[in-house]
């Protein structure tokens, strides 16, 4: 029982030789699931576990911290490992025609190692203690999600990897020389050392250079505007279950990060309101959203589209994390868990419809009402989820993002945070146009099957639920967000 | 369990029984039954009001102090009546309209107009703001498809201004304002609303735009563009739901809002001449743009936006005349516009005449329709002995109780122009001789029966208008 | 409800509605509700109350006062005659509408209280809109237009009024109104506008003419008479009536003396009549109020009798103009007759009905001691002889003959014609037959030796005067430019000015088109966020901290 935080972690990682060894793919793909199922399983049991009793610790090794590396199970790690977990689970059970069909044969084993040691790092890093371990995962992540873009069937595939690569070593570059500075200030690199060294110390300027290595590092890895270049190509070129995966999880991880340090970590310094960084960060998070909605609206590649709409969104929560109140980030935690929710399932349906294509455009999605109309229905609600209406899980998010706003009498960020969601409809509205009201004029087929079915109305369905029912959602992140402002975590 | 309640899954089962039989070949008679009960089960609810007045179902609790509540008070029973009396009406018309005007996805239509009614009959009930904004949205969304009905070019073109507009201001004005009162107050409930204490005049003169602004299917200029976009869907469909349906919920949004929300924090506000300006601006201009318009749809579209801001003035004045003038005129303008719309349905469908130019002589061929239509013209411009001269004489005394000439101006300057604009359409059936006054073609017996019983109880109800004013003088909000 | 056999404006309605049922039997319905509705009235006794509650409002639909019975006699009797009349006329809804206006002008006479009052006062507005409108051409679509349009705003004016009296007073039964409250100057002016009253006198020579040749009988009257009605009622004795009153006389005078058009002539004489009727109002004593309504009752008659013969002109010859006409006496004997009877009941001959009634208004304000008006009574007397008794009948029937093809009308056209002449000889040799109908008690005698010879006086001067001028009276085509002027060519200035406006607005906003917008943004994007610039942007960052951080150690 007390084994399962590092179980988590280690498990696929178990699982990695036993797939290098047997290449064949089948055989790789039952191992996948069964570490994905039994992954998901201990998370479970892990978070019951936390939310009844409280935070857990596991020392790894024996040794106490500092000197050794702890790992930190609380509410906050267990929403995100949740939420990871279950995107993981969700990806892989449909993922096996895609990744026939996509990636070349003789790398087939190779995409599910690169897999599961992603899985690793995801873990890792939202479970562990230490910062300096935080960097180690944040670099297995990174290097496997570099391979997995790589894998794409298009020309443009390795280029987009290739730039991924580069600006993901910068950011970890920089992350680096963050952790290294408060190493310097404070001789610790436990997280809970650090919080208390850091509320002691004296030359804040030092804290200062630290954070804005770390926002840019971490930002690199999150996709804030202007950092967002590389997750443009990348959602686009990779496989498709790929961004499927990514656009739940990576990001996120990115967003974690930041919890831990900026309101865990840093937590009694207040940084942000220490070196008014909130002020500047909100403007050009603002800014960022309207250009990002304004190019979303212009693309003809859905792919593209869907990944410029992620940016905005990720800008939204970073907004209404900086803004320091309960219902700020009650809004950027519900924001996180709803948006993965909805971004997964709209990738997953295109992935599923468009399986073996390479780009797909706009235009490939004119006539889907007629041929699949179940699959049309969730397509809307999804959309419709995107665009905040209410019944959907996305209207909660924007709820508390409003409400967050108008607490803080940002009176000009609430007016531009209301318009980009205008403009989100016009994108979106693309979709749904091609969808409803075009004829389908090359002929292909949509390829379905039919237990993919069952993946797609699931996700539809917990988008409506978690758009009534929000106390599992709402519940657990008001209250992650109390202990943050009023009390320790 | 609550009639209310029962009214609801009633619907909701009904829809989703329609849904299940869309591929057999005619679900209208199913549709007109559905109507007829719903307006069945509204009789009873008022003749039991009694007893629902003030009760509360609530469903789900979402946030912390929002949840999706149902309840019933006295504006929501004169809704609930006029809108289900004439849903079933046009239901009638609407199964022989559909049939002579070769529409052939007709089930569409039964399917989402009974949604689109299940929407109203939702923002009826609702007891919170947040309620009202869930159904608010489903009525934008469930009125698209049927405004969208023939998917021509064109058609979708004015059906994606319509969605964009609707959708867009509620979503940029709407949601902010219902937060900030949330925010502001704690509640957004109608029936336990929290008070403003200690805001700023400026504050609430703000969230109170916003809220205009953001209803826009009460079609406040300049947010009123989807109305006459919206012109472009079968008549039916023009009639219930743009002149009965969606532009009432959205001034019965704003009525509620301005009479329970704000009540009495705003009496005492000075500033409310911007919205009286506002409103009276909407009333001027769309009379001034309806007299050029020549479809006779896109007239009565902008007469009707000029309508429901008579509607909005005797709200915001808070006199007690005047609310009682705007839910008079609530009532009576739904009767004299859907006959209206009827008609010229009727006129379009028999006729194919879509213009007032070619209106020339109708009377000699169709004179129940343009019996009717004369009846509706006169409600609109107010003249006695037609009920909306009863609204207008209410309204009059309340904007002169309280001293507001500019709107008493205003209010008359738009009477003459209703005049111009309507007199012409009147004078063009009876008086003037055209291509059609020789013609064989009749006017259809299905189609005019529901119009002509409409507007005989339309006239009928200027004789027994006392009941129906003292019913509305009970109604507790005129302080 | 039951009550509602005892009022007579019902039969009117039920015989409109019998006529838009069974249009072939018009002219039987037409006649047989008009008789009924008599014959009600004759029968009910006076002081009928009649309560109906509307809009939670006691309303008082119906009550007889002398007054009122007075005038609904004549306006049954004209509607009668006017209907037997209007027998050959083919538009049979024409004559649904009439009886709808009929009915609306006695629910306003007949009215207690003023809700009820506004309520007709519009249905007469409307309904007899209707009745321009069914000559069906566009001289009477334009006319009517106007007329309703300018009705409207009076009924508006007249409503705001109401609105404001029943603001202060709560209390809305008809009865004096002194003019000292700015709603009671709104009720006055809308009162006053349907009376004819400058400046809105226009529109009745501008509508009544655009009737048919039958309806144009109906036409005049019932709004101006109703309104005088009404008047009496509530403003009587404000002397600021007594001026408007004169400047009604002589207005029409000239203006009819300018006019070609005959039934244009006698609208004008009208305005003149009705200015007799607004001064004797003004001066509010019991003589000149039964002076008005001695004079209203007669001007019906008369005027009616006038509009028939020039009816039956237009019938026969087709012709409305004056330098049309002429020399009609020879072909339609009977015609010109009725006609020089009707123009000398205008005129005020003795022993005719004019005679008795104008007299009593001009004697009222003799006896007041108010001089000058007697003077421009007396003037306003001459001048009536001048445009309306001589001309009418000397240009339409003598002068010049034209050689048309004509004839008497058909035998339905004549009768009435012979029995409003016959009227109006009678009453002016028994004038008491008319006193009894009159509100006050009378003890007034106009057959004074005196009375007659100034009056013959006053006659045979104008008639010198008449043919002394008669070569500058001599009729050309002329359009009379009145104060219709402006609404009715300078709106159109207007609507350029805006038209222009709007164009100039709508240019500018052609000019921001998005593309300028469009290529800046598409720029911004792709120079700038690409993945080079961003690693140059990391290592200008990284640099420049990594300098400050080593100035600072």
């Amino acid at each position: 029982m007390s084994q399962i935080p590092v179980l988590i972690i280690i498990l696929p990682l178990l699982f990695v030789p036993i797939v290098i060894l047997m290449r064949m793919f089948k055989v790789s793909y039952l191992i996948v699931v069964l570490s994905s199922v039994l992954n998901f399983i201990l998370i479970t049991i892990l978070t019951l576990d936390v939310f009844t009793n409280g935070a857990v610790f596991y020392e790894l090794g024996g040794w106490p911290a500092p000197i050794g590396i702890r790992l930190n199970a609380d509410m906050l790690s267990c929403l995100f490992l949740m939420l990871i977990g279950f995107m993981n689970l969700v990806c892989v059970i449909s993922c096996k025609e895609i990744v026939e069909k996509t990636v070349s044969s003789s790398k087939v084993y190779l995409f599910y190692t690169a897999w599961l040691l992603c899985n690793t790092g995801f873990t890792g890093i939202i479970l562990t203690d230490d910062i300096f371990n935080m960097f180690v995962f944040l670099e297995i992540s990174s290097l496997s999600s570099y391979f997995l873009i790589s894998q794409g069937n298009q020309k443009k595939s390795t280029f987009a990897a290739l730039q991924y690569l580069f600006i993901g070593s910068i950011g970890a570059i920089f992350v680096l020389f963050a952790i290294g500075l408060l190493y310097m200030i404070t001789g610790t690199l436990n997280m809970q050392d650090l919080t208390k060294q850091l509320a002691v110390v004296e030359e804040k300027q030092i804290v200062l250079f630290a954070i804005v290595f770390l926002l840019v590092g971490v930002g690199v890895k999150s996709a804030l505007f202007p950092l967002h270049g590389w997750l443009i190509k990348t959602y686009a070129y990779s496989p498709s279950i790929v961004t499927t995966y990514f656009s739940g999880t990576s990001t996120k991880i990115g967003i974690y990060i930041f919890f831990r340090v900026f309101l865990d970590i840093l937590n009694d310094i207040g940084p942000l309101t220490l070196f008014s960084l909130s002020d500047i960060l909100i403007a050009l998070s603002s800014i960022g959203v309207v250009l990002i909605t304004y190019y979303a609206i212009k693309q003809t590649d859905i792919k593209k589209m869907l990944a410029y709409s992620s940016v905005g969104q990720l800008s939204y929560i970073f907004i209404a994390m900086i803004l320091y109140i309960p219902d700020g980030i009650t809004a950027s935690l519900v924001h996180v868990i709803n948006h993965s929710i909805i971004k997964t399932s709209l990738f997953l349906t295109l992935t599923l419809l468009f399986i073996s294509k390479k780009e797909v455009l706009l235009t490939d999605l004119a006539g889907l009402s007629t041929k699949q109309p179940i699959i049309t229905s969730c397509f809307l609600v999804m959309s419709l989820a995107l665009v905040g209406l209410p019944l959907t899980a996305g209207f909660i998010s924007k709820w508390y993002l409003i409400l967050s706003l108008i607490q803080s009498k940002y009176w000009m960020f609430t007016s531009i945070v209301v318009l980009t969601s205008f403009m989100t409809l016009f994108y979106v509205w693309k979709m749904i146009d091609q969808v409803y009201f075009k004829e389908n004029s090359n002929g292909e087929m949509f390829e379905l099957k039919k237990h993919q079915f069952i993946p797609i109305a699931f996700l539809t369905l917990l988008i409506i639920y978690l758009g009534v029912e929000t106390s599992l959602t709402v519940g657990v992140s008001q209250s992650i967000a109390y202990d943050i402002i009023y009390g320790v975590i | 369990m609550s009639l209310i309640l029962i009214h609801l899954i009633f619907l909701t089962l009904s829809l989703v029984m329609l849904y299940i039989l869309r591929h057999k070949s005619n679900i209208n008679k199913y549709h007109n039954f559905i109507s007829f009960f719903s307006f069945v089960i509204s009789s009873s609810i008022f003749l039991k009001r009694d007893l629902l007045l003030g009760t509360k179902v609530e469903l789900i609790e979402v946030f912390d102090k929002v949840s999706i509540t149902f309840y019933l008070d006295e504006i929501g029973i004169v809704f609930l009546l006029v809108s289900n009396f004439l849903w079933f009406l046009t239901s009638l018309y609407a199964s022989r309209y559909l049939v002579l005007n070769d529409y052939n996805n007709q089930n569409i239509f039964y399917i989402f107009f009974l949604f689109a009614m299940l929407a109203t009959n939702g923002i009826i009930y609702s007891e919170n703001l947040f309620t009202i904004f869930i159904f608010y949205e489903i009525l934008t969304l469930s009125t698209y498809p049927l405004v969208t009905l023939k998917k021509n070019e064109d058609i979708l073109k004015s059906g994606k201004k319509y969605l964009f507009i609707l959708l867009g201001t509620s979503v940029i004005f709407l949601l902010p304002a219902i937060i900030i009162t949330y925010s502001l107050t704690g509640s957004i409930s109608f029936s336990d609303p929290i008070p403003f204490s200690g805001v700023s005049e400026i504050i609430l003169i703000f969230t109170m735009l916003l809220f205009i602004f953001g209803t826009a299917k009460s079609a406040v200029m300049p947010f009123h563009k989807w109305l006459p976009s919206a012109m472009v869907a079968p008549t039916p469909v023009s009639a219930l739901l743009h002149a009965v349906a969606v532009v009432k919920s959205g001034v019965y949004i704003l009525t509620k809002i301005f009479l329970l929300i704000y009540g009495s924090s705003i009496s005492f506000m000075t500033s409310m001449q911007v919205f009286v300006v506002l409103i009276c601006y909407t009333i001027v201009a769309s009379s001034v743009i309806a007299l050029r318009q020549d479809s006779i749809k896109l007239r009565l579209a902008y007469s009707t936006i000029g309508q429901l801001s008579y509607i909005l003035l005797g709200v915001i004045i808070l006199a007690p005349l005047s609310i009682l003038a705007a839910l008079l005129h609530f009532i009576f303008h739904a009767f004299g516009k859907i006959v209206l719309f009827l008609s010229a349905g009727i006129f379009a469908t028999n006729f194919k005449v879509k213009n007032v130019s070619e209106m020339d002589g109708l009377a000699t061929i169709a004179p129940f329709t343009c019996f009717s239509m004369t009846v509706g013209a006169l409600i609109m411009i107010g003249l006695p002995p037609t009920i909306g001269f009863i609204s207008k004489w209410y309204l009059l005394l309340g904007l002169s109780s309280s001293e507001e000439y500019l709107a008493i101006s205003v209010i008359i300057i738009s009477t003459l122009l209703n005049a111009g604009y309507y007199l012409p359409m009147i004078y063009r059936v009876y008086f003037n001789d055209g291509a059609t006054t020789n013609s064989e073609i009749r006017e259809d017996v299905y189609l005019v029966t529901p119009v002509f019983l409409v507007t005989l109880v339309g006239v009928m109800m200027f004789f027994f208008s006392t009941p129906i004013v003292s019913f509305i003088q009970q109604i507790g909000y005129m302080q | 409800m039951i009550d509602l056999i005892s009022y007579p404006v019902v039969y009117l309605v039920l015989g409109a509605v019998a006529i838009f049922l069974r249009p072939k039997f018009a002219n039987t319905i037409g006649m047989l509700s008009i008789i009924s509705s008599m014959l009600c009235l004759l029968i009910v006794s006076d002081s009928q109350v009649l309560n109906y509650q509307i809009m939670s409002f006691d309303n008082v639909f119906y009550e007889i006062s002398d007054l009122s019975f007075l005038f609904c006699v004549v306006f049954l009797t004209i509607g009668l005659f006017g209907k037997i009349f209007s027998v050959y006329r083919e538009n049979s809804s024409e004559k649904g509408y009439v009886l709808l206006y009929i009915a609306s002008a006695l629910g306003v006479v007949l009215s207690g209280d003023f809700l009820t009052l506004y309520v007709f006062w519009e249905a007469m507005a409307i309904t007899s809109t209707f009745v321009i409108w069914s000559t069906k051409n566009q001289l009477s679509l334009d006319s009517g237009n106007r007329y309703i349009i300018l009705h409207l705003i009076g009924g508006l004016i007249l409503l705001v009024g109401l609105i404001g009296l029943y603001g202060q007073t709560y209390d809305l039964t008809i009865r004096e109104i002194s003019l000292n409250t700015w709603y009671s100057w709104f009720i006055l002016i809308g009162l006053l506008l349907n009376a004819g009253a400058p400046p809105f006198s226009q529109w009745i020579p501008d509508a009544y003419p655009e009737g048919s040749y039958s309806s144009s009988v109906f036409l005049s009257a019932y709004t101006t008479k109703t309104a005088v009605y009404v008047l009496i009622v509530t403003f009587a004795g404000n002397s600021i009536l007594i001026y408007i009153g004169i400047y009604m006389i002589l207005y029409g005078i000239v203006y009819a003396l300018l006019e070609n058009d005959i039934r244009r002539i006698l609208s004008y004489s009208i305005v003149n009549q009705v200015g007799f009727m607004i001064v004797g109002i003004g001066i509010g004593t019991e003589l000149a109020i039964n002076g008005t309504s001695a004079h209203a009752f007669s001007h019906i008659i008369y005027k009616g009798l006038l509009l028939m013969s020039a009816g039956s002109v237009l019938y026969v010859t087709g012709k409305r103009k004056c330098t049309d006409v002429g020399g009609l006496y020879k072909t339609m004997p009977i015609t010109a007759a009725c006609g020089i009877i009707g123009a000398f009941a205008i005129s005020a001959f003795p022993f005719t009905s004019g005679f008795i009634s104008k007299s009593m208004i001009v004697e009222s304000s003799y006896i007041e001691g108010l001089e000058i008006i007697w003077y421009f009574l007396l003037i306003g007397s001459a001048g009536v002889f001048l445009h309306a008794g001589i001309k009418f009948p000397w240009f339409v029937f003598f002068h010049r003959d034209r050689k048309l093809e004509a004839t008497d009308p058909p035998i339905f056209m004549i009768v009435p014609m012979v029995s409003l002449s016959f009227i109006c000889i009678i009453l002016g040799i028994f004038p008491n037959l008319l006193y009894i109908l009159l509100p006050y008690s009378v003890d007034y005698i106009p057959y004074t030796g005196n009375h007659i010879v100034s009056q013959l006086h006053l006659l045979l001067f104008s008639g010198l005067a008449f043919f002394m001028a008669l070569k500058y009276l001599e009729r050309t085509l002329t359009i009379t430019l009145d104060i219709d002027y402006l609404y009715r060519r300078k709106y159109t200035f207007i609507k350029i000015i805006f038209s222009k406006i709007v164009s100039y607005f709508v240019s500018i906003i052609e000019h921001f088109k998005h593309t300028k917008i469009n290529k800046n943004l598409y720029l911004i994007e792709n120079t700038l966020l690409n993945q080079s610039s961003i690693s140059i942007m990391l290592s200008v960052i990284t640099t420049i901290i990594i300098l400050v951080f080593l100035l600072n150690i």
